[in-house]
């Protein structure tokens, strides 16, 4: 019951965190549209991922299990490139959203960006949504007995409670100043796309399509363990793992350092009198 | 996507490089039933690339995933799927089913 629970807060808790992080984002940026389409994305993905979880005897069984793997990857590459566009559009246009936030909210993203954001809700929950459900559909087949119910009621609070720590997360987001806050979650995000592209390159190295030049750089499993919540967490957000391939480290730390510079320009555009030294005023 | 090709680009080209050179591919077979892995151990020789079958014979979905070898992928019942692992230094390697944890099982290396 409880391992059941775990499982499925383990494996909601990458979509719940990156929706949570997404949502907080626009929220405090005052973008309601954008809003509405992540929820359309997330909304969207849970109801693929029961679909195709239905159909896995046939449509997906047809397309063969490393053709999944394949296209899970692709999600993945997709959703770094759309999460970099989105951060760094967001900062290069932070000017309309500093000082009168209110008044410009509904205007700034066009219809592309909306259904980046829309994208990227997606890939984070389809691809954990995928999993929750294949294994909550096991559980019901698998014990067809009373206790299939208490196990489903125990898989679906799993996922309430990776909601709920996402909350707890991000609410403590509140207490930043705005500028602050953009720019702790312009970075977080940054280190969110640096993870899911950890993990696209790890399972094309299962694959067997990459190497994995080295297989094991270091091994922090003494330090923190990747079944352990702050692991689970840490994974879910900058793609922690205690033992990464050379290659996972290289695709890491290849793109997060460009990717940062570019940030720090587009927040340097963002602020043309910056060497007047305007500071950008909180929301009040 | 316009900030990711270069590196796209530079891990596609990895494999090209290195390719040909690969150490011969070995073949390891694992069944997953109801009552756990079979064989519950495996055992491979040091520095090999070698490739896990996992063939999932127990009624529902499973998840093989091992921390040790960095590897998570679920698979069908009935289905087939190929985990690679290489290089591998000496030693034991735990895997087991993420969805349902009483199964477990180990890599050995030696």
């Amino acid at each position: 019951m409880i391992e059941t629970l775990l499982i499925t807060w383990r494996e909601s808790l990458e979509a719940a965190l990156i929706v949570g992080i997404l949502l907080t984002y626009l929220g405090r940026s005052g973008q309601r549209r954008g809003i509405r389409y992540v929820w359309a994305g997330s909304a969207a993905a849970a109801l693929a991922a029961i679909a195709c979880a239905a159909a896995s005897d046939g449509l997906l069984a047809g397309l063969g299990p490393d053709a999944q793997e394949v296209a899970q990857a692709g999600i993945l590459f997709l959703a770094v490139g759309v999460l970099t566009w989105m951060v760094l559009w967001m900062h290069r246009n932070a000017r309309n959203l500093r000082g009168e936030l209110h008044e410009r909210a509904d205007r700034a993203l066009a219809t592309g960006r909306l259904l980046g954001l829309a994208t990227i809700a997606f890939a984070a929950v389809f691809r954990e949504g995928l999993e929750t459900v294949l294994f909550l559909w096991g559980v019901v087949v698998h014990r067809a007995d009373a206790s299939a119910l208490s196990l489903m009621g125990a898989g679906l609070a799993g996922a309430a409670l990776a909601v709920a720590t996402a909350w707890i997360f991000f609410s403590g987001f509140r207490f930043l100043s705005l500028r602050t806050f953009f720019q702790v979650t312009g970075v977080l995000l940054l280190l969110v796309a640096g993870g899911l592209l950890t993990s696209a390159v790890n399972k094309l190295i299962g694959l067997g399509y990459l190497p994995p030049l080295v297989p094991q750089v270091w091994n922090t499993s003494w330090l923190l363990r990747d079944s352990s919540p702050l692991g689970a967490v840490l994974s879910a957000l900058v793609g922690y793992r205690s033992r990464p391939s050379l290659l996972e480290v290289l695709a890491f730390a290849g793109y997060l350092p460009s990717m940062l510079w570019l940030l720090h320009r587009a927040d340097r555009a963002a602020t043309p009198a910056a060497n007047g030294g305007t500071p950008a005023r909180s929301a009040a | 996507m316009r900030f990711q090709l270069p590196l796209v680009a530079l891990a596609l080209a990895i494999p090209l490089t290195s390719g040909p050179a690969r150490a011969a591919e070995l073949t390891v077979r694992l069944s997953v039933k109801d009552a756990g892995f079979e064989p519950a151990e495996l055992k491979v020789p040091p520095d090999a690339r070698v490739r896990i079958e996992v063939t999932n014979d127990s009624a529902s979905a499973i998840e093989f995933e091992s921390f040790e070898l960095n590897r998570e992928r679920v698979v069908q019942p009935g289905q087939t799927a190929a985990v690679y692992v290489s290089g591998l230094a000496a030693g034991r390697y735990d895997f087991f089913d993420d969805f349902h944890q009483t199964r477990h099982g180990a890599l050995v290396v030696e």
